[in-house]
């Protein structure tokens, strides 16, 4: 399998799905997924976007609490992607924050619930790790949830349309931050 | 930035590819003849190999502290020695010149030669650096075959992927949205869908 020449035919993918993400925690807030009950979303305070697929341009890159995202909201009307962002989830009612990448959706600055003190008398690190382990579990689950959900919209032409034309609306809003 | 402690970088990997039926005397045997090897007393710039994950000077591995059926967790070592442009440029400089007294006057140091000086000086101050290390946590779950890298840098990935695929002998393939797309719709309707996707091309533009 030629994992880079599917990277670079498919990157669009990413891009519309975290474009998507920042456009369901806007529209939505979150979704009722099967394992974890309903995930919140909410957008942070990174955001990066790219020339789409096949298209040449500079990059926009927001960040900062008190930044507005009126430039991000501008560079998607004059056709940019969302290329990396940084996402909250509420899982459990507990926070998680990630920044994911367009590219190959890897993590970065995954900041999770804190893991439960080890009990007394428990030695090495086996529980933490585990612990951890499902942590880090509930993101990927979470993601793969979101994922799956948009796919089932992407992925028909009659739902698509509708997205699409949602998204493109909601992308010509006035930015009220 | 560790997928034990603290803020992490994850990259994702699936491992393709048939593990043997005595996995863990395997894992065991993989990890050993791949664990770290020191190079504090040679002029080697880098070293990759496997160590405990909570402590990076055991590579003897007793009690299998990797074993926690499913999970295989490694720590990746990696030392490295980094030699400053400005500091070869200065004790080139001076041998040339030391060169440069054995000499005739007028005459001058010919290319190969200011070349061969250039490497022994960077030689010598490899074997005057200690490398330093880091640590990169692994977390292989055999149970589904997905791996995660505590990183996410390409050169620590392209690392891990040499010396995962050098001990072990499986595939890694990344998990890029795409290929992670083609798992969630498995066999269903939406697969050829997915196959014949085209971009969407920018928003507020008729598709």
């Amino acid at each position: 399998m030629d994992v880079l020449a599917l990277l670079n035919q498919k990157v669009f993918l990413g891009q519309e799905f975290l474009t998507w993400l920042w456009y369901f925690s806007e529209s939505e807030g979150g979704l009722e997924l099967k394992e974890l009950g309903f995930v919140e979303l909410a957008l942070g305070e990174r955001l990066v976007l790219g020339p789409a697929m096949g298209a040449e341009g500079a990059r926009i890159t927001v960040s900062g609490r008190e930044a507005s995202l009126a430039e991000a909201r501008e560079g998607l009307r004059r056709g940019k992607l969302v290329e990396s962002l940084r996402l909250g989830l509420e899982i459990h009612g507990e926070e998680y924050w990630l920044t994911l990448g367009a590219a190959e959706l890897n993590l970065n600055g995954l900041a999770l619930p804190p893991a439960a003190p080890q009990e007394a008398g428990q030695e090495g690190p086996e529980g933490l790790i585990l612990e951890r382990v499902a942590l880090i579990e509930n993101v990927f689950k979470a993601l793969e949830g979101l994922l799956a959900h948009f796919l089932v919209l992407r992925l028909d032409p009659a739902a698509q349309k509708e997205l699409r034309g949602a998204m493109a609306a909601w992308a010509q809003e006035p930015n009220l931050n | 930035m560790g997928l034990i402690k603290g803020r992490a970088s994850i990259s994702r990997y699936q491992a393709a590819g048939e593990p043997p039926a005595d996995f863990w005397d395997f894992i065991d045997r993989r990890v050993k003849a791949n664990a770290f090897k020191d190079i504090e007393q040679s002029t080697a710039e880098i070293a990759v190999g496997w160590t405990s994950v909570t402590d990076f000077m055991d590579t003897q591995f007793a009690f299998a502290p990797y074993s926690l059926n499913p999970y295989v967790v490694l720590g990746m070592r990696v030392d490295q020695r980094k030699v400053a442009a400005s500091l070869v440029n200065k004790y080139h400089r001076l041998e040339m010149d030391k060169a440069l007294g054995y000499l005739e006057e007028g005459r001058k140091l010919g290319r190969v030669r200011r070349e061969e000086l250039k490497d022994k000086v960077r030689l010598e101050l490899l074997a005057r650096i200690p490398p330093a290390s880091k640590l990169y946590e692994v977390i292989w779950d055999t149970s589904r075959g997905e791996l995660w890298l505590g990183a996410g840098t390409r050169k620590v990935m392209d690392l891990f992927e040499e010396l995962f695929i050098a001990s072990f002998g499986l595939e890694l393939i990344p998990r890029i949205p795409f290929l992670l797309a083609r798992d969630l719709v498995g066999d269903s309707a939406l697969a050829a869908r997915l196959e014949e996707a085209r971009p969407w091309g920018p928003l507020g533009q008729e598709a």
